[in-house]
């Protein structure tokens, strides 16, 4: 007689029948944040940071593009490596922008995993 | 240059103190979803898993001056979401007649609007976990879905690494036979 296979998770894997409704995370922060009466962080302030961000980081690129420019017609200065490049950038920075920055990378999907 | 690829809880901690608007949005922005989902999974009710997390954050942050590292922040906020989650779940249970309480929460998933029972393997499964004792399925979710390891569970639950094998690996057992015999 064929023994019966035991149950297999991978056929569920982490999925759940359970849904919220839409926006519902926003909300619930929004709710903790208005009983310990701490400011929420203003939409207008986010599209402003990501405004902020972007131009930072064409920045950045632009200063490795500009590096590797000078080594390519023979410029005979040390050239920096692409990421220390980058990091003299970041360095020249505000500390806020600093922070802004760290904030970005914190909450990365793709980069932190829990 | 500063690394800020690394996810440092003491980060979070020090900017909390600094600036605790600030703090806690992070705070609530790396922890809110991992509570909610596990909170909900021990109280399947959508409007309690938002009452248990909402709760669990407001009592974190009037907290947090106290905590103080003898275990890891993800586990002492996992610790006081479990006991919100309790504390609801004992709300409910002195409410009813049943002499079963561990089945309520399994009629719960059949009275919950935000269940997809399209899915019908998922809503089995959370049935299954569901006619386990809570303590097991906390152990459970928490290795299964949190891939937290039985150290932190153990400082979750109030046990012993040990203890939260044991109770892992009898609740996977349990589990397979439920789903294997319906």
């Amino acid at each position: 007689m064929r023994k019966k296979e035991k149950y297999d998770f991978g056929r569920v894997g982490r999925r759940l029948p359970y849904t919220v409704p839409d926006g519902f995370f926003e909300t619930m922060e929004e709710n903790v944040m208005q009983e310990l009466d701490l400011k929420p962080e203003a939409a207008s302030c986010r599209r402003g940071k990501i405004v902020r961000f972007s131009i930072m980081s064409l920045a950045a690129a632009a200063i490795v593009i500009v590096s590797m420019f000078f080594v390519g017609t023979g410029h005979h200065q040390t050239r920096p490596e692409g990421f220390a490049s980058v990091a003299q950038a970041f360095n020249g920075l505000s500390e806020e922008d600093q922070e802004y920055l760290f904030s970005i990378y914190q909450d990365d999907i793709f980069i932190n995993n829990f | 240059m500063r690394n800020f690829w690394k996810n440092d809880d003491s980060a979070l901690l020090a900017l909390a103190v600094r600036d605790p608007a600030k703090g806690f949005h992070r705070l609530m922005a790396k922890y809110g979803e991992p509570v909610y989902w596990h909170v909900r999974r021990l109280l399947v009710s959508h409007d309690d898993a938002q009452d248990a997390a909402q709760e669990t954050f407001v009592r974190v942050f009037k907290s947090l001056s106290r905590f103080s590292g003898e275990c890891s922040l993800r586990a002492w906020i996992f610790k006081i979401a479990s006991n919100e989650a309790l504390r609801i779940l004992g709300r409910h249970h002195e409410n009813q007649v049943s002499l079963d309480d561990s089945l309520s929460e399994v009629d719960g998933m059949a009275a919950d609007e935000y269940v997809d029972y399209r899915d019908f393997e998922t809503v089995k499964l959370q049935q299954a976990i569901l006619t386990l004792p809570h303590k097991q399925q906390m152990a459970f979710n928490l290795r299964y879905y949190n891939e937290l390891g039985y150290d932190e569970i153990a400082e979750v639950i109030g046990t012993t690494p040990d203890a939260v094998k044991s109770s892992y690996h009898i609740a996977k057992n349990k589990i397979i036979k439920y789903m294997d015999l319906k």
